[in-house]
């Protein structure tokens, strides 16, 4: 059998559904050629690329779609993409995203609440129910975005929400969650850090102090170990001093971050 | 039960007016679709909005459904078309940009992950036709009869197009394992526990 021959029932070899005289001549092929022999290896190799899923979201826009064509209002325009220009592409893009469209909403309130306040002829010196449930819309929605900002894949966008989330008012479990969650788990040493940043509001926290102690454990990043201990000197948190105990005796960690744990244990001594 | 029926049979009732049906289809393919555009383009963003795209056409070009013509190939040929209406109307090709690594885990997932990267990458640097034709025989559980309907050639014509493309496929991939630059791991991707580098701040 020819390379050109074995190229014809790669596939069918692959898929073991070759007739057993094609298999015999197949297999005596691939003894004696390592080139086939690797196509056969790379053919296998190419079942290890990951299966991702769609976005929830995805179905929402192709029911949307099909209801809109049982109504009759088929109109491509409003379901699918069709960037005619930059403008449109912008907000199309920026629009399309139930994020954006949360923060546009977010704005939206923003602009009415300004205006109500303006507007208003009486001056208001008690907060009315109204205003009272308008500001906890407010915070329920900032808070919103902020958590769905931290689950984005781009690093950026995960920033965004590390830093969308000091503006939530009332402290949160749901964002010091994951805040923490971000510091340990993220890859961007970036977000680690921004996140760290913003979890100084919650550091009263009992359980955001223990997620900072285990948040210690696990970083790789010498950058985040030494504004972890920073943080833990500024707490005066005296749990922290084992652990820095043993960074500073771990001969395979950073040299600086073993000198910052030899500090911060001075400190908190 | 509907959901049984072949998609063949499902489509007909969509061809006739039975829109609701649609949703059986898009049960049974927006998840091949999704991941064919995702390896095609390596962007997620762009094949979410392709599969839109591919079952507003299947809507919209209904009637020209023959019976007897195999859906799976007919609808791979309005995901080839969306696609390269799209290539169209976007010159600039979608750079692909492996995902960054997890700030802690297994040293031997680590080294799977990247080389899974790395096939990635040799992937999407295959010429589009030469991708294309790949996963399809590779992934879509399609018959050469039925790419080369896709694809409106021969099916002599698919299986030479297939081996030329997993050979290069190979040469690709093999060139990329051997490059190990400066800061790198041996797949070429950078390393995942930077610190492991002594006295290096990331």
């Amino acid at each position: 059998m020819s390379c050109d021959k074995f190229a014809e029932i790669l596939s069918d070899y692959c898929e073991r559904s070759l007739s057993a005289k094609d298999l015999a001549f197949a297999r005596e092929h691939l003894e004696l050629c390592p080139a086939c022999k690797a196509d056969v290896e790379m053919w296998q190799k190419l079942a290890g690329l990951p299966s991702e899923q769609p976005s929830a979201s995805s179905r929402l826009r192709f029911e949307h779609m099909l209801s809109a064509y049982q109504e009759g209002r088929w109109e491509k325009s409003s379901f699918v993409p069709e960037k005619k220009s930059w403008f449109a592409a912008w907000v199309r893009s920026s629009f399309s995203a139930p994020l954006t469209q949360g923060a546009f909403a977010l704005c939206l309130l923003l602009v009415g609440f300004v205006a109500g306040e303006r507007l208003t002829t009486k001056p208001v010196s008690t907060p009315t129910p109204q205003l009272v449930a308008m500001q906890s819309e407010l915070a329920n929605l900032r808070q919103m975005v902020a958590l769905s900002l931290l689950e984005q894949q781009s690093a950026s966008r995960r920033l965004e929400g590390v830093s969308y989330s000091t503006q939530v008012e009332r402290p949160d479990p749901e964002i010091s969650a994951a805040l923490l969650h971000a510091l340990r788990f993220d890859s961007s040493v970036d977000v680690r850090l921004a996140a760290l940043d913003a979890l100084k509001r919650y550091s009263h926290d009992p359980t955001v102090r223990q997620g900072l102690l285990t948040a210690l454990q696990d970083q790789q990043s010498p950058l985040v170990q030494i504004a972890l201990i920073d943080l833990f000197v500024d707490m005066r948190e005296s749990d922290a001093k084992d652990h820095l105990r043993r960074i500073e005796q771990d001969a395979h960690a950073n040299s600086s971050v073993r000198q910052r744990a030899q500090w911060g244990i001075q400190q908190l001594s | 039960m509907s959901n049984t029926l072949p998609d063949e049979e499902i489509m007909l009732q969509v061809r006739e007016g039975v829109s609701e049906m649609l949703t059986v289809l898009f049960d049974r393919y927006q998840l091949p679709l999704f991941n064919f555009y995702r390896r095609l383009t390596g962007d997620r963003v762009v094949s979410e909005d392709l599969v839109q795209d591919v079952f507003f056409r299947v809507l919209k070009y209904r009637r020209s459904y023959r019976p007897g013509t195999p859906f799976r190939a007919w609808i791979y040929q309005i995901a080839r078309n969306a696609r390269i209406d799209y290539a169209r109307k976007h010159p600039q090709s979608v750079e692909f940009e492996p995902e960054m690594s997890p700030a802690t885990r297994d040293r031997d997932n680590a080294d799977a992950e990247q080389q899974t990267a790395l096939l990635h990458r040799a992937l999407l640097q295959l010429p589009a036709d030469k991708r294309e034709v790949l996963l399809l025989s590779r992934f879509q559980e399609m018959k050469y009869e039925d790419i080369a309907r896709t694809l409106e050639c021969e099916v002599g014509t698919v299986k030479v197009r297939v081996h030329r493309a997993l050979r290069e496929l190979r040469d690709r991939f093999e060139k990329l394992s051997a490059i190990k630059p400066k800061g790198t791991s041996q797949t070429g991707l950078p390393l995942p526990f930077p610190n492991r580098e002594k006295g290096r701040l990331q």
